[in-house]
């Protein structure tokens, strides 16, 4: 069985410790840095200060970055949407279209059907007709 | 530790902001609006919930009568969804509990809570005896798998079957028990398939979806499309076509291929380097974890992410067939943001309590 | 010292890095390295191209009146996706009301299935026309009521997929695509002048096969559209996402010279005409003389241009411009003009005519039976002898005669904008045998068309100007915007004002000198000029005795020509004489076109007889003739 690396009332005294088990060597840079160095503490601390500056100057930028990108898409869903309103009203122009057509036909028909009953008025019976009568 | 854990709010919000950019891109009619909203909203919630178990001490969970409080809740759950009149059908599945989202999603990290209590304990003698200590974890892992099995969601319970597996790995399991185990389920599995010749088909379908693009294949041919379309820097600029529509659900399982789409490579490889982010994160705070039961939940919060997000990335690049897996903090589903951010907030909890010079009250 | 834990972490981590490497890698590849294929894949779904049919434009006549229409109508197709399991349900529901019958139809989609699964297609059946040209009117309800219908489902318990599907079945199981059909109002008027239509095969849904259809189809069938664009997946474009749009032209609008009226003036004329005499054909066409206008032009046997096969293709013809015959005495109007404006001959100069017959170069002419001494030219052109302009023609000579001729335009085409026109044939003195020019001289070994004959004719009621024959007289374009006006246009002046109007006094003693042969075709009040024609038709190697190709050409008044009507019967059964068949039916259209036009009377009236019946007395054959 292995030792426990988390128990530490069983693991190896404590000045050998690393602040984790598993890196076998000096410590990585997860820590908060090394023990001793009071003078290491203040020099953290002012990088700790710069490094927050930089993450806050990034996270403005970045949301400056969503605030465009949002506006990109909103003005592309308009689109969108006009698109569907467009073609919704291109679609009643066809329609109304195709009835106008079917009624001047219409109108063509009844048209023809007239000028068929005038010019049967003109037969030569009719035109005998008309003369004896006259 | 700090930079550890700032880099992980990093890598979560900026996920989860991609996701909901995306999210919004594919909202294309006011009915779909709410579901942007939805997502700002758990989005909302969900930073302050990772903030109170960060703060929150974690090993307060390791106590008996909120383990066997969590697995009860749980269950029952589990087994309501499973009740007719209960669990919400839709798409041949009962997920949902109206008004408490999907129980699968919550039992992800339940389950990394459960599975770290047990393998926590010292005397566990996972390597000893003839594999009893191994068998009783596995079910352990097993009921809700099975439950969510019934719903019927085989991606849910196959992720969390894989985390089982490698928590088993990671505590120290013999390697005979593992490969039996490993070979037992992939029979299992293989016979269910081999049963039902359809259900054969459309998992084989991941091999070339355009043969059966008229049919289930739609779905992930399309998503191929979308993604392989995007070329290096994607279509956001110039308008993306193939969010209109042709890939369905892509607000849940396929917001991948949006994020392909979209933004290409250069955006593809963002998302991919914010997951590596987390696993960074985690493989930090593994190794920085004040004790056994840190180190296991660390270890199984990451991997759920890690896990879920790359079965999801490889469906939608057709390297696996279909699971039916959320993309973590970036797909549309509440239930799922929130139970995502619950394990990077169970993680940064780990993180923030196992800082050097932090806790004196237990030894290190 | 690493523990064995450290190493299963590193090792589970590793491959957790490992995996996003490879997807890392796998998406290099979807993205980078096959990027151009995916976007071509993208765009076989994305990319859409759409015709805009164009709109193929009416013809009008010059009033106005509607002579070809294009209707809106609906193709009916049926989905064969969605029928291959319910063919007999389906036809059912569909058939009564597209008037189909239903097992007729279930038969008919079978063998479609069939068809179309053994070719192993993996594009899915297809869809399949079940019915032509259906008025959108009557489809309007037969949507509205599939679109209710339940298909055999049980409405209530209906899964997801069982919803979509009856969605499917509503919507999708009959198809409409909207398309043109042509439309004439008129029936068999003006049929060989405009000719029909036919399915189209350069891209517009109606194409031009015969007629002013034809031969101007460019400018009635427009443009097609065509507009390269995004669509989404439902299939709705994308118009802010278009790649190319060329907007469509929809097809002009054509007007007509032809007058309505007065074409059923003409067609009612000669069904009479082919009701008495029974002949092979008979052809009319009326010229405004001052402009070459084509105001009428009637053809018999004719054919309905909404169904054009339903008859035999003979009918299609255009007599008028396609037929090139031996005219006989008509031509004999040509020949004066020719002589007199050569100055060989005066009206009242005096030709012996041989007592009925002369032989001239080895070559025998007769005078139709007659047997004249000496005739003065008056006498001659009424009288219609042959041997006295036999001896015209000698006197102008070959040359002369030739020349104008040709200036007449026989040797060409009129130019008239309708397909197949016959240039005509008359050889060239150069080919003459002695004995030519007395035959040509007569309507002889010469062939012209009836529209050539009736534009020469026209020149001298023009005073002696020709025009070119003018039948379109404006396009509009769809929008109702003026295009391009047309205008008379004259070819140029073959006689002198003098000689024209000598033709014309002569021609009108034809008609109304009361001996000549044209009486028939005399007016009551309004004088008219013209000359009949009886040419024998021969069949390639002698005349054939018996039948006879009768013609009159006349104009209306005889001082100042407003009308020039040319008629002729060919091969009637009875009568063979000119002035029998056609003249009467000249008659007939001219006594009811000058009231059409409001042409002034020139004649003073003939005081009313006891007995009550007003008009002229008239020759045998013809119809009473109005006095309004």
């Amino acid at each position: 069985m292995n030792p426990n690396p988390f128990d530490s009332s069983t693991s190896i005294p404590q000045a050998k410790n690393a602040p984790g088990q598993f890196a076998g060597g000096p410590a990585d840079a997860g820590g908060s840095g090394p023990v001793p160095a009071p003078a290491g503490g203040r020099l953290a601390a002012a990088a700790d200060r710069r490094w927050i500056k930089g993450a806050v100057v990034g996270t403005a930028v970045f949301l400056v970055l969503l605030f465009i990108v949002y506006r990109e898409v909103y003005h592309n869903h308009r689109l969108y949407e006009v698109n569907r309103l467009r073609a919704a009203e291109e679609l009643q122009r066809r329609e109304a279209q195709e009835l106008l057509r079917l009624h001047v036909a219409h109108e063509a028909y009844l048209e023809a059907e007239l000028l068929r009953l005038e010019s049967q008025s003109h037969s030569p019976q009719n035109i005998q007709t008309a003369l004896i009568l006259h | 530790m700090k930079q550890t854990l700032f880099l992980l709010f990093l890598a979560v919000s900026g996920l989860s902001l991609f996701g909901l950019v995306m999210l919004y891109s594919t909202v294309l009619t006011p009915a779909d609006a709410h579901r942007f909203h939805w997502q700002l909203a758990f989005f909302g919630a969900g930073l302050p919930v990772m903030g109170l178990l960060i703060w929150m001490d974690y090993r307060w969970l390791a106590q008996r009568p909120v383990l066997y409080l969590l697995a009860g809740i749980c269950v029952v759950l589990l087994l309501a969804v499973l009740i007719p009149g209960v669990g919400v059908r839709s798409h041949g599945a009962s997920r949902w509990l109206r008004g408490l989202g999907q129980p699968s999603e919550f039992a992800k990290p339940v389950l990394v809570i459960l599975l770290a209590a047990r393998l926590a304990r010292q005397d566990l003698p996972l390597a000893g005896d003839g594999g009893r200590a191994f068998f009783l974890t596995l079910l352990l892992g097993g009921v809700p798998a099975f439950l969510i099995f019934a719903e019927p969601d085989w991606g849910t319970a196959i992720l969390l079957g894989m985390l089982t597996f490698a928590m088993l790995l990671l505590a120290g399991a013999r390697w005979p028990h593992l490969a039996l185990t490993g070979f037992g389920l992939v029979s299992v599995f293989t016979l269910l398939l081999a049963y039902n010749p359809l259900r054969l088909m459309r998992f084989l379908i991941f091999l070339n979806p355009q043969a059966h693009e008229q049919g289930a294949g739609w779905q992930i041919w399309q998503g191929l499309i979308a993604i392989g379309s995007g070329g290096w820097r994607g279509h956001f600029l110039d308008g993306s076509i193939h969010k209109y529509g042709f890939v369905p659900e892509q607000q849940t399982d396929y917001i991948f291929t949006c994020v392909g789409e979209e933004t290409g490579l250069i955006g593809t490889t963002l998302v991919l380097l914010f997951y590596l982010g987390v696993l960074r994160c985690g493989w930090h705070i593994m190794k920085q974890a004040g004790d056994r039961f840190g180190f296991f939940l660390a270890g199984g919060c990451t991997m759920v992410i890690l896990l879920q997000a790359g079965l999801n990335i490889a469906v939608n690049t057709s390297l696996i067939p279909c699971k039916g897996l959320p993309l973590p903090f970036m797909s549309y589903g509440g239930s799922g943001l929130l139970a995502m951010f619950i394990c990077a907030g169970l993680l940064g909890s780990v993180a923030w309590h196992s800082r050097p010079g932090r806790d004196s009250s237990r030894p290190r | 010292m690493k523990t064995h834990f450290s190493n299963r972490a590193a090792l589970l981590f590793g491959l957790l890095a490992v995996w996003l490497a490879a997807l890392e890698g796998r998406l290099f590849y979807l993205q980078i390295l096959h990027h151009q294929e995916w976007q071509k894949m993208a765009d076989k779904y994305q990319l859409t191209t759409r015709v805009d049919q164009s709109w193929r434009g009416p013809i009008l006549d010059r009033n106005g009146f509607k002579l070809a229409l294009t209707v809106p109508v609906k193709d009916v197709y049926a989905d064969l996706s969605l029928w291959s399991n319910r063919v007999d349900l389906l036809s059912g529901l569909v058939a009564p009301r597209l008037r189909l019958d239903p097992a007729g139809l279930a038969r008919y989609v079978r063998e479609n299935l069939a068809r179309r699964q053994r070719s192993s297609d993996d594009q899915g059946p297809g869809v399949l026309l079940l019915k032509r040209d259906l008025s959108p009117l009557e489809w309007a309800p037969i949507a509205e009521q599939l679109a209710r219908e339940n298909f055999g489902l049980p409405v209530g318990h209906l899964s997801t997929r069982q919803r979509a599907l009856l969605n499917d079945l509503r919507h999708g199981a009959v198809l409409v695509r909207d398309a043109q059909c042509r439309y004439y109002p008129e029936g068999e008027l003006l049929a060989q002048v405009l000719g029909f239509v036919g399915a189209g095969d350069d891209g517009h849904w109606l194409q031009g096969r015969w007629g002013l259809e034809s031969c101007w189809d460019p400018w009635l069938a427009g443009q097609n559209g065509i507009c390269v664009s995004s669509q989404d997946a439902t299939g709705h474009e994308l118009a802010f996402c278009r790649v190319t749009n060329t907007p469509v032209r929809d097809g002009a609008g054509m007007v007509l010279t032809i007058d309505l009226p007065l074409q059923k003036i003409v067609e009612d004329a000669l069904a009479r005409a082919v009701a008495r005499h029974h002949p092979v054909s008979a052809s009319c066409v009326i010229i405004r003389p001052s402009t070459g206008e084509i105001l009428a032009l009637g053809i018999r046997p004719t054919f309905s241009p909404q169904a054009p096969a339903a008859g035999p293709q003979e009918c299609w013809r255009n007599l008028v411009i396609s037929d090139r015959r031996e005219v006989g005495s008509v031509f004999k109007v040509i020949t004066l003009a020719a002589a007199l404006d050569l100055g060989v001959v005066n009206l009242d100069r005096q030709i012996f005519c041989e007592n009925g017959r002369w032989v001239y170069q080895k070559s025998v002419l007769h005078d139709d039976g007659n047997s004249y001494a000496w005739l003065s030219v008056w006498e001659c052109l009424a009288r219609s002898s042959n041997i006295g302009f036999a001896k015209i023609a000698l006197l102008a000579g070959p040359g002369p005669f030739y020349d104008a001729i040709t200036r007449f335009g026989f040797t060409r085409p009129t130019g008239v904008p309708l397909p197949y026109e016959t240039p005509g044939f008359i050889r060239s003195p150069t080919n003459w045998t002695a004995s030519s020019i007395t035959r040509v001289a007569i309507g002889q070994e010469c062939a012209v068309s009836q529209l050539q004959l009736a534009m020469a004719c026209a020149a001298i009621a023009n005073d002696g100007v020709l025009m070119h024959p003018w039948l379109v007289r404006e396009l509009v374009h769809a929008d109702g915007t003026p295009w391009v006006r047309y205008g008379p246009a004259s070819v140029g002046r073959v006689v002198r004002v003098e000689t024209a109007r000598t033709v014309r006094a002569a021609m009108e003693f034809v008609v109304e000198s009361g001996t000549g042969t044209g009486t028939a075709a005399a007016l009551p009040r309004h004088s008219v000029a013209g000359k009949t024609g009886t040419a024998q038709i021969s069949d390639g190697h002698h005349y054939v005795p018996g039948s006879y190709y009768c013609s009159f050409i006349g104009m209306v008044p005889a001082g100042k020509p407003e009308l020039v009507i040319a008629v002729a019967v060919d091969q009637p059964k009875d009568s063979a004489y000119g002035g029998l068949v056609a003249a009467p039916v000249f008659q007939e259209i001219a006594a009811q076109a000058v009231v059409r036009f409001n042409i002034p009377p020139d004649k003073a009236p003939v005081p009313p007889r006891p007995g009550g019946l007003v008009g002229a007395p008239i020759a045998t054959g013809g119809l009473v003739a109005i006095n309004h």
